[in-house]
C-alpha cells in the first residue's frame, strides 16, 4: 500500500502541492492564447513538437555557439523523429535494447515531451518543472526575456539572418520559438534553392517552383494558427499521417478542435473570421505538404456548409459547424468504404487470387471484411521502393489470417498470370476518369492489363476531382530524392555508391509520389455509388450535389 | 559439384562448370570465352579421327555444361556455334579436295543445293584440326570486338537532346551511352532494377562521363515514359522468336513503352541468341528464383515470414512484339528477323543437343 | 596470420542429444535428410564454395554409414579426414580427443553437426582473426543470426539471450531463454564497466563457432565443459583468471543459418528451404536437388514424380519417382522419392521419407514417416512418428504417438509419456495454435463479450480494436500520440461517441494484462495481473490523460473502473490502488471519486456494492484526508 506509509505531514504537503497545481490549471486553462500572454501562456501556444525541441537545441548550443545552417538544418530533420516514432518501422523493430550509460540530453528531452504532451492537450495542469523554472526567474529576467521575445519578432521581420544571430544569445526558454522555426525553415528552402539547382530535372521544374513558392507564402509569425493544426503539420510531413482517407480525417479533426476553440475576433463576423483563421490553417498545411485532393474537397464542402449559417448565433453555428464535420466523416468516408466493401465484395469468389499494391486502408477493410464473410482467396501484396507501404498492409493481412504473398513491383510479370483480380486504392479519381494513385499504381494496371487480368480501383467519391491530368508530369507531388538511396544497412558498396549523389553535377535522382493511371488501364472504379467504369466519373461527379 | 560426373567428360569442362557455380566466372561475355577456349581445347587435346567423331564429343560434353548450368544460354549457343564452325570447315575442306567452289553464295544455288543431311562426315580429313583451330582463334576475335561493333552504331540511334530510358546495370549500354555521349548530348533516365539496384552503379558511371543522368525508383517507370525517347537496354538471352529473358522489371518498361509508343531497343551481341523457344511463363529453367532476402523482404523477421511467400526472381520474359529493334554487332534488325540470324548462326540439327 | 595455414574446420557427426527422438537412433544428426539430402551435403556444398580445405569430422556413432557415406562423395579441394571415436558422449570429450591428437594447429571452424548454413565461412573466420589482432584474448567468436521477434512463431524456444558490449561486441553473457523464465537478473557490472551494452533476445546460435587455437587446449583443461554452453558460460565467468573472451557476430542477413535443435526447427529449415530462403542451396540451384520443377506457392515436383489430378497447396515437394493419386492434397509437406500414395489422400505438414507407401483415403497430418513404412488404407495420423519399416493397419488411428519396432514387435510411445527429456520439443503444437490462429482470435472477442454482454456491436468492435492497438503499443512500445490517433481512427470507423470513447478505453486498459498475460503465456493470478496492470498504466498515462479531462469523462472513467472490477476478480482488490493511482495523477478528482461513490445507483447489485465494499478504505483515507486539507485551509 502506498498511502498509508506516508506520514501525516507528507500527505499534507502533498495535497497542499496538488490542490495549488489544480487550481493554477483551472486558472489557466480558461484563458485564450494571444500573443501578450505571460511566459507561461506562451509555452503552451507553442506547438507541442517544437517545445519538445527546446532541450536539444540549447544543449546543442552550449555546446557549439555557433548555430550555423548546418545545426539548424539537422534539427529540422531531427524533429519529427524525437516525437513521433515512425509507425512503418513498428514491424521490423526487434527486440533489441540499447542501454546507453547516461544521457542527460535524452532525457531531458523525453520529459518535455511529455509535457508538451500534456499542454498540447490542455487538459491538466503545468508540471512542475515548468512551474519551477518561472518560479526560479527574477523578475529582471523575465523583463529581459520580454524584451529577447520583441527583439527576436523585430529581427524575424527585418531579416532572417539576424534571426540567426539572435538565436545565439542564450535564453533560459525560447520565448518565441515558432518564429524561430519558421525563420529556420525559410533558411533552408534558401539554402536549397542555392544548393540544388543542378539537381533538379529541367521536366519538373514547375514542381519544385511550387513547392518553394508555398513555402514562402507561410507568415513568418503566425502565432493565431492552433496548435492541433500545427501538430497535423508537423505529422504531415514527416509522413506519420499518410494516405488520402487517413490525411482528410485527421484534418477534419484537427479543424473541429480549431471550431470549438475559436473565439469571435472583436470586430469581425463570426463565419467571416472562422474562414480566415483556417485559410491560415491550410495554408500552413500546404506548406508542410501539399493537401490532398481529398482534403480540399473537404474543406470546400465546409466552406459552402459555412456560408448557409450566417444568421446562426456562434454557439449554434461552432455545435452545428461540428456536427457537419462529424456527418461528413461518416457518411463520406466511412459509410461510403463500407459501401464499398459490400460491394466489391460480390466480386471476390473463392479460390481467388487478389494482388493489391502498397497500402491503402479501403482495401485492407475490404480484404479483412471479405475474409470474416467466408470468402476463401489469397492476396499478393506489391511493393515499390521506396515508400515500401505494402509491408505495413502485409503485416495487417497476416496478422489477420489471411494468406499472403509479397513481391517488389519488379516482379510484376511474374506473378501476373495466377492472379484472378487487381484491386487497387486511389489518391483521387479525376475528371477525365483517370487515377492518380500512389506511384506505380499504373504500372500494375498496365501490367494487369497486357495479361488480361481485371483491374478494379476503390475509391470513395469524395476523393473525386474536378482537375483532368493526362500524364503524371503536369501535377505531381515530389518526394525526398534522398529515399531513394539505399537504407539497407547490409550493402556497404551500395550505400556508399549513392551516398554523396549531390556532389556529383550530372546525376539527379528522381522520386515522384503519385502517377496518373490513364482511364484504359482500368476496368472499372468501385464507388459508393455504383461500379462504373472509369469514363463515367464525370457522370458520378454530376450526380454529387454541387457542394463537394 | 558432388555429384561423380560420367567418365566421357572432359576435365576442363567439369572446371569451368565449378568456376561457373562457385562464381569465379561471372557475366556473360566471360563465360562464353571461358567456354570456347574449353571446346578449343577440346578440338585441340582430345583425340578424334573423323568429324563426327568430334562432334560426338563436343555435344557430349556441351550437354553435359548445359543441363549442369540451365541458365547460361551461351553457353549452349557456343557449344552450337562451334559445332556450326565444325560444319562449315569440314563441307569446306571435302570440297577443297574435290573441286573449287564458288565463293558467292546465289538464291538460285541455295534453293537447287543439296540437302546437307546426306553429307556424311565420317571421312577422314587430317588438315580439319588446324582449319578448325583457326576459324576458332577468328570467332575469338569475332568476340571479342562484338561489343565494340555495337557500341559504333550508337551515333546512329541517338540524337541530340533525346531523354533515353534504360533499367538496371549493363556493361554494353553503359559504353553505348558513353560512346554517344562523346558527339552529343542526351538525358538518361535510369530505373534502379529491382531489388539488386544495380541501377545505382549505373547512374553513378553514367554521371561519371558527364551524361546527364536521373535515377527513378522502378515505381515511376511508367510515369516518365511520358517524356521518353527511346528505350535502351540490354538482355540476358534472345529466344528463337525474338522474345527477351532480361533482368526482372524490363517487361515493365518494354509494355509501358508500348503504351505510349516509345520504340525499345536491345543491344544484342549474337552470342547471346539462342535457338531455343520459350512460351509459358511457368516453364522450368527459365527463371531464377533468388533468396528473398536479397533486397525483397527482411530477414530479420521471423513471425512475418514464417506466414507469407515472397518471391525475388531475376528474370522477366519480354514477348518479342514489345521489341521494336536489335541491335548487334553486324547491324539492326527486327523482331522479325532473329529467326533468320539463326539460321545463319547454327545448323537446325544443333538446335537440340 | 591465420590466412597463411590451411584453413581447417572440425564438423562434429552428433549433436549428443536427443532433441530429435527417434532419428538419432537411425541417423547421425548430420545425415538428417532435409528435404530427402542428408544436412552433410548441404554442408558440404558451403566449405567448399568459402574454400575450407581441410575438414576434420568426429564421428561418434552410426560409424559405417558415415564411413559409406564419405566414400560415396565426391569433392574438390577439400580434405575429409574421419576421426572416428566409439562412445563419445558430449562434445566436451570430443574435443579433447581431438585436442589429444593434435591436428589442428591453428584457427578453425567448428561446425555442430546438426547445423545448416550457407554463408562464406572463410569471410567469418577472417573476420575472427581481426578481432584477435585488437585482442589477444579472442578466443572463440559465435555467429548470430538475427531473427527479430520470435513471438508466436516456431522459433520462440531457439531465441536467446545475449547481453554484450556495444562497441565491440564482447560477449557479457549468455542463455537460451526457456519459455519458464520470465525474469533475467542483470548485473551490475556490465553496466559499470561499459559504456554501451547491448542487451538482445532475437539471436539464434547457428552452431557455427570460429575458434582462436586456444579454445582445445581450455577444453582440456576444464573437464567440467562437456556442452557449448558450458564452455561459454565457463569462459564468461572467469574472463579474468582464463585471460580468454567470446565475441559475437551477426550473420550477414542475405544469409541464412537454422541448427536443427527441434523438430519444430527442422519443419522450419525444410519450409524455408523450400521457399528458397536459403539461396543457393535450395531446389535447382543446388546440384543434389536437381531436376525439379518450380511451381507456384513454393511447390516443387520431380521431372519423374507423376501428379495428376492432385492439388499441391502450397510450400511442398515431391520427390524422384514418386507418385500421387487423384485428388490428393498435399500442403507444407515432403515426400521423398518412389513414395506412392493413393487417392483422396490429405497430407499436411508431414514429412514422408523415402520408399513410403499411403494408400487410398488417408489423413497423414503433423506427422513424420521414416522410410519404408506402410499406411494402409483409410488411416488417420496425426502427430506421430513412424520409425522405418512399420506398417500400419487399415483404419487404424494414431494420434501424437511414436511407433518404433523393435525385435520384440512394435512398440508405442504416447508423447506425453516420452520421458527423453525437457528439449524435446515436437512441432505439433505450434502448428494448432497457427491454424487456429482466427479462431482463437475471434474466440477472444467472445470472452470479451460475455463478460460485458450489453454493449451493442459495433462499440464492442471498437472495444476489441482498442485492446488489439494497445496490446501491440505496450508490446512494441510504440508512442502514445500514435496510439491515440489510432484509436481516433478506430473511433471515426465504429462511430461511437466520445463518452464510450473514454469508457472503452478506460475499459481496454484495465483488461490489458489479462490479454498481455495471455500472449506471453504467463499463469494470470492477481499478483501478476497487479504487476503488469501498473506498469501498464505508467506507461498508458498519457492516453489516460487525454481521454479522462473533463467531469463527464471521470464519470465514464468510473463507471469502467466499476464495470470491470465487478466482474474480474484479479482486479477488485486492487480497485483500491488504481482508484488512488488515478487520483495521485490527477486523472480523478475528488469529489468525482466520492460522488461515485455515494451514488447508490438504482440497479446497485450485488456486484457493484461489491466494488463499493473494495475500496472503503481509499475513501475513508480521501475523506479523512480531505478534512485534514479544509482544517489546515482554515488554518
Amino acid at each position: 500500500m502506498n498511502f498509508p506509509q506516508k506520514t501525516r505531514e507528507e500527505i499534507k504537503a502533498e495535497r497542499e502541492a496538488k490542490k495549488a497545481a489544480k487550481a493554477a490549471a483551472k486558472a489557466t486553462k480558461g484563458k485564450n492564447v494571444s500573443k501578450v500572454a505571460s511566459s507561461n501562456n506562451n509555452v503552451k501556444n507553442v506547438s507541442p513538437v517544437i517545445n519538445s525541441k527546446i532541450s536539444e537545441k540549447s544543449v546543442e548550443r552550449d555546446v557549439s555557439k555557433e548555430s550555423d545552417n548546418k545545426i539548424t538544418n539537422t534539427d529540422i530533420k531531427n524533429k519529427p523523429t524525437a516525437v513521433n516514432c515512425d509507425i512503418s518501422e513498428k514491424s521490423t523493430k526487434t527486440d533489441a535494447v540499447t542501454v546507453k550509460d547516461s544521457q542527460p540530453t535524452r532525457e531531458v528531452s523525453k520529459e518535455n515531451t511529455t509535457q508538451s504532451s500534456n499542454i498540447g492537450t490542455q487538459s491538466c495542469t503545468p508540471e512542475g518543472k515548468s512551474k519551477e523554472k518561472i518560479g526560479e526567474k527574477s523578475k529582471a529576467e523575465l523583463r529581459a526575456e520580454r524584451r529577447a521575445k520583441q527583439e527576436a519578432q523585430r529581427a524575424a521581420k527585418q531579416q532572417q539572418l539576424l534571426a540567426k544571430d539572435n538565436s545565439k544569445t542564450k535564453e533560459p526558454i525560447k520565448p518565441c520559438v515558432e518564429t524561430k522555426s519558421e525563420c529556420v525553415v525559410k533558411k533552408d528552402v534558401i539554402k536549397n534553392v542555392i544548393k540544388e539547382d543542378p539537381h533538379q530535372l529541367s521536366l519538373f521544374k514547375h514542381l519544385y517552383h511550387e513547392r518553394e513558392s508555398s513555402r514562402i507564402a507561410v507568415a513568418p509569425i503566425n502565432l493565431n494558427i492552433h496548435p492541433a493544426i500545427i501538430r497535423l503539420g508537423v505529422q504531415y510531413e514527416s509522413k506519420v499521417i499518410v494516405g488520402s482517407n487517413a490525411r482528410c480525417v485527421a484534418l477534419l479533426a484537427a479543424v473541429k478542435q480549431v471550431v470549438k476553440d475559436f473565439e469571435k475576433p472583436a470586430q469581425a463576423d463570426f463565419v467571416r473570421g472562422l474562414e480566415t483563421s483556417l485559410q491560415q490553417s491550410m495554408v500552413y498545411l500546404h506548406h508542410c505538404r501539399p493537401l490532398a485532393v481529398s482534403q480540399q474537397n473537404a474543406m470546400r464542402h465546409l466552406k459552402w456548409q459555412m456560408t448557409r449559417f450566417s444568421s446562426l448565433s456562434d454557439e449554434k453555428a461552432k455545435n452545428k459547424l461540428q456536427g457537419i464535420i462529424d456527418t461528413y466523416i461518416s457518411e463520406q468516408i466511412q459509410l461510403a468504404g463500407k459501401a464499398i466493401s459490400i460491394k466489391i465484395r460480390e466480386k471476390i469468389s473463392n479460390g481467388n487470387v487478389i494482388l493489391t499494391y502498397g497500402y491503402s486502408s479501403l482495401i485492407h477493410n475490404i480484404l479483412v471484411e471479405a475474409h470474416d464473410a467466408g470468402k476463401q482467396f489469397r492476396v499478393i501484396v506489391v511493393d515499390g521502393r521506396p515508400w515500401l507501404e505494402g509491408k505495413e498492409q502485409l503485416r495487417r493481412l497476416t496478422k489477420h489470417g489471411i494468406e499472403c504473398s509479397y513481391i517488389l513491383i519488379n516482379a510484376l510479370s511474374f506473378i501476373m498470370p495466377e492472379v484472378s483480380k487487381v484491386f487497387l486504392g486511389a489518391h483521387a479519381i479525376l475528371a477525365n476518369g483517370a487515377v492518380m494513385s500512389r506511384a506505380g499504381t499504373a504500372q500494375v494496371a498496365l501490367i494487369a492489363k497486357a495479361f488480361n487480368v481485371p483491374v478494379l480501383v476503390v475509391c470513395e467519391t469524395h476523393k473525386s476531382s474536378e482537375r483532368v491530368q493526362t500524364d503524371s508530369i503536369v501535377y505531381n507531388e515530389l518526394g525526398d530524392a534522398d529515399e531513394l538511396v539505399n537504407h539497407q544497412s547490409n550493402d556497404e558498396v551500395k550505400k556508399s555508391l549513392l551516398s554523396n549523389w549531390r556532389t556529383k553535377k550530372s546525376l539527379n535522382l528522381l522520386n515522384i509520389t503519385y502517377d496518373v493511371t490513364p482511364a484504359d488501364l482500368v476496368t472499372a472504379v468501385v464507388t459508393e455509388l455504383a461500379i462504373v467504369p472509369c469514363t463515367s466519373v464525370p457522370v458520378i461527379l454530376r450526380i454529387k450535389p454541387s457542394e463537394i | 559439384m558432388i555429384d561423380s560426373p560420367p567418365e566421357k567428360i572432359n576435365e576442363s569442362v567439369l572446371k569451368l562448370i565449378n568456376n561457373i557455380h562457385y562464381g569465379d566466372v561471372k557475366g556473360t561475355y566471360n563465360i562464353v570465352l571461358a567456354t570456347i577456349s574449353v571446346l578449343k581445347e577440346i578440338i585441340n587435346n582430345t583425340e578424334w579421327n573423323t568429324a563426327k567423331d568430334l562432334m560426338d564429343s563436343i555435344t557430349l560434353n556441351g550437354k553435359y555444361l548445359i543441363e549442369a548450368l540451365p541458365l547460361e544460354a551461351s553457353i549452349g549457343n557456343m557449344v552450337r556455334r562451334t559445332l556450326q564452325i565444325i560444319r562449315e570447315e569440314y563441307i569446306l575442306e571435302l570440297k577443297n579436295k574435290t573441286e573449287e567452289t564458288d565463293p558467292q553464295e546465289s538464291l538460285h544455288k541455295i534453293l537447287t543445293a543439296e540437302n546437307d543431311q546426306q553429307i556424311d562426315f565420317n571421312t577422314s580429313v587430317p588438315s580439319l584440326k588446324s582449319a578448325l583451330l583457326e576459324h576458332i582463334v577468328e570467332f575469338e576475335t569475332e568476340l571479342e570486338t562484338c561489343l565494340e561493333n555495337i557500341t559504333e552504331q550508337a551515333s546512329e540511334h541517338i540524337h541530340s537532346n533525346e531523354i533515353i530510358m534504360t533499367i538496371g546495370k549493363s556493361k554494353l549500354v553503359e559504353e553505348f551511352f558513353k560512346k554517344a555521349a562523346s558527339t552529343r548530348a542526351f538525358d538518361v533516365i535510369v530505373a534502379e532494377g529491382g531489388p539488386f539496384l544495380n541501377g545505382h552503379e549505373m547512374a553513378v558511371n553514367l554521371a561519371k562521363a558527364k551524361i546527364k543522368t536521373t535515377l527513378i525508383s522502378d515505381v515511376a517507370i511508367f510515369a516518365m515514359m511520358s517524356r521518353v525517347n527511346k528505350v535502351i537496354i540490354g538482355t540476358h538471352t534472345v529466344m528463337a522468336n525474338g522474345g527477351l529473358r532480361a533482368i526482372s522489371g524490363v517487361h515493365t518498361v518494354a509494355q509501358a513503352a508500348k503504351h505510349y509508343s516509345v520504340p525499345v531497343m536491345v543491344l544484342l551481341p549474337l552470342y547471346k541468341l539462342s535457338p531455343l523457344y520459350h512460351s509459358s511463363y511457368k516453364q522450368n529453367g527459365f527463371n531464377k528464383h533468388v533468396s528473398p532476402m536479397q533486397g525483397v523482404i527482411d530477414s530479420a523477421n521471423t513471425q512475418l515470414l514464417e506466414k507469407v511467400h515472397a518471391y525475388n526472381p531475376v528474370f522477366d520474359y519480354v514477348p518479342p512484339d514489345l521489341v521494336t529493334l536489335f541491335i548487334s554487332n553486324i547491324g539492326g534488325n527486327a523482331p522479325s528477323y532473329i529467326y533468320r540470324l539463326l539460321s545463319e548462326l547454327y545448323h537446325p540439327d544443333d538446335y537440340e543437343l | 596470420m591465420c590466412k597463411k595455414d590451411v584453413l581447417q574446420a572440425v564438423i562434429l557427426a552428433d549433436d549428443f542429444t536427443t532433441s530429435l527422438t527417434p532419428s538419432q537412433n537411425i541417423f547421425p544428426s548430420i545425415l538428417m535428410p532435409v528435404i530427402n539430402v542428408p544436412l552433410f551435403d548441404y554442408m558440404l556444398e558451403t566449405l567448399i564454395k568459402s574454400r575450407i580445405q581441410e575438414v576434420f569430422l568426429y564421428c561418434s556413432s552410426h560409424i559405417d554409414l558415415l564411413k559409406e557415406y564419405v566414400k560415396v562423395k565426391n569433392y574438390k579441394g577439400t580434405a575429409i579426414s574421419l576421426i572416428i571415436s566409439d562412445g563419445c558422449s558430449s562434445l566436451g570429450d570430443a574435443l579433447r580427443d581431438i585436442d589429444t591428437k593434435g591436428w589442428i594447429r591453428g584457427y578453425f571452424i567448428l561446425i555442430r553437426g546438426n547445423t545448416f548454413v550457407t554463408a562464406d565461412l572463410k569471410s567469418l573466420l577472417n573476420a575472427h582473426c581481426l578481432k584477435v589482432e585488437k585482442d589477444k584474448g579472442a578466443t572463440m567468436t559465435m555467429v548470430l543470426r538475427n531473427l527479430g521477434s520470435t513471438k508466436n512463431s516456431y522459433m520462440s524456444e531457439e531465441a536467446s539471450l545475449v547481453v554484450s558490449d556495444k562497441s565491440s561486441n564482447k560477449m557479457l553473457y549468455y542463455t537460451k531463454l526457456k519459455n519458464s523464465e520470465k525474469k533475467v537478473k542483470l548485473e551490475l557490472n556490465w553496466f559499470l564497466d561499459h559504456s554501451e551494452i547491448e542487451l538482445n533476445t532475437c539471436y539464434l546460435d547457428t552452431h557455427i563457432y570460429l575458434c582462436s587455437p586456444s579454445v582445445l587446449p581450455l577444453f582440456a583443461d576444464n573437464f567440467d565443459f562437456q556442452t557449448m554452453d558450458d564452455f561459454i558460460r565457463g569462459v564468461l565467468m572467469n574472463e579474468e583468471i582464463l585471460d580468454s573472451r567470446i565475441y559475437w557476430q551477426q550473420l550477414d542477413v542475405e544469409d541464412y543459418a537454422l541448427p536443427i535443435t527441434s523438430w519444430k526447427a527442422y519443419h522450419m529449415l525444410t519450409q524455408d528451404i523450400l521457399r528458397r530462403h536459403s539461396f543457393p542451396l535450395v531446389a535447382d540451384a543446388f546440384s543434389s536437388l536437381k531436376n525439379f520443377i518450380y511451381m507456384p506457392q513454393s511447390t516443387y515436383k520431380h521431372e519423374t514424380a507423376l501428379a495428376k489430378g492432385c492439388v499441391l497447396e502450397k510450400d511442398c515437394i515431391l520427390g524422384l519417382n514418386s507418385a500421387l493419386g487423384n485428388n490428393t492434397k498435399v500442403a507444407r509437406s515432403v515426400i521423398a522419392d518412389h513414395c506412392i500414395i493413393g487417392s483422396n489422400v490429405n497430407i499436411r505438414n508431414s514429412y514422408i521419407f523415402s520408399n513410403v507407401r499411403i494408400k487410398d483415403n488417408c489423413t497423414i497430418v503433423n506427422s513424420i514417416l521414416f522410410p519404408n513404412c506402410i499406411v494402409r488404407y483409410g488411416s488417420q495420423i496425426d502427430g506421430c512418428i513412424l520409425c522405418p519399416e512399420i506398417d500400419v493397419a487399415a483404419r487404424s488411428q494414431y494420434i501424437d504417438i511414436i511407433v518404433e519396432s523393435q525385435s520384440s514387435g512394435v512398440s508405442k510411445t504416447k508423447m506425453l509419456e516420452l520421458e527423453v527429456n525437457d528439449e524435446f520439443l515436437y512441432f505439433k503444437n505450434n502448428k494448432l495454435a497457427e491454424c487456429d490462429n482466427c479462431s482463437t482470435e475471434s474466440s477472444s472477442s467472445e470472452e470479451d463479450s460475455e463478460r460485458d454482454s450489453p454493449i451493442p456491436d459495433d462499440t464492442n468492435m471498437f472495444l476489441s480494436e482498442v485492446i488489439d492497438s494497445l496490446l501491440r503499443g505496450y508490446q512494441d512500445k510504440l508512442n502514445c500520440e500514435n496510439l491515440i490517433l489510432e484509436i481516433n481512427s478506430s473511433r471515426y470507423a465504429y462511430n461511437v461517441t466520445i463518452r464510450e470513447v473514454t469508457y472503452n478505453v478506460i475499459k481496454a486498459i484495465l483488461s490489458l494484462p489479462l490479454h498481455y498475460l495471455a500472449e506471453t503465456k504467463t499463469p494470470v493470478n492477481s499478483q501478476n495481473y497487479q504487476k503488469n496492470l501498473k506498469a501498464i498504466i505508467t506507461y498508458f498515462n498519457p492516453i489516460i490523460l487525454n481521454y479522462v479531462k473533463n467531469e463527464n469523462a471521470q464519470d465514464d472513467c468510473l463507471r469502467a473502473i466499476e464495470d470491470i472490477a465487478s466482474t474480474t476478480d484479479e482486479l477488485l482488490p486492487y480497485t483500491q490502488h488504481l482508484l488512488n493511482q488515478f487520483y495521485d495523477r490527477d486523472i480523478l478528482s475528488e469529489e468525482k471519486i466520492l460522488e461515485w461513490y455515494e451514488s447508490t445507483s438504482e440497479d446497485a447489485d450485488v456486484f457493484h456494492s461489491k466494488v463499493r465494499n473494495a475500496v472503503q478504505p481509499f475513501i475513508k483515507w480521501l475523506r479523512e484526508a480531505e478534512e485534514d486539507s479544509t482544517e489546515s485551509d482554515n488554518d
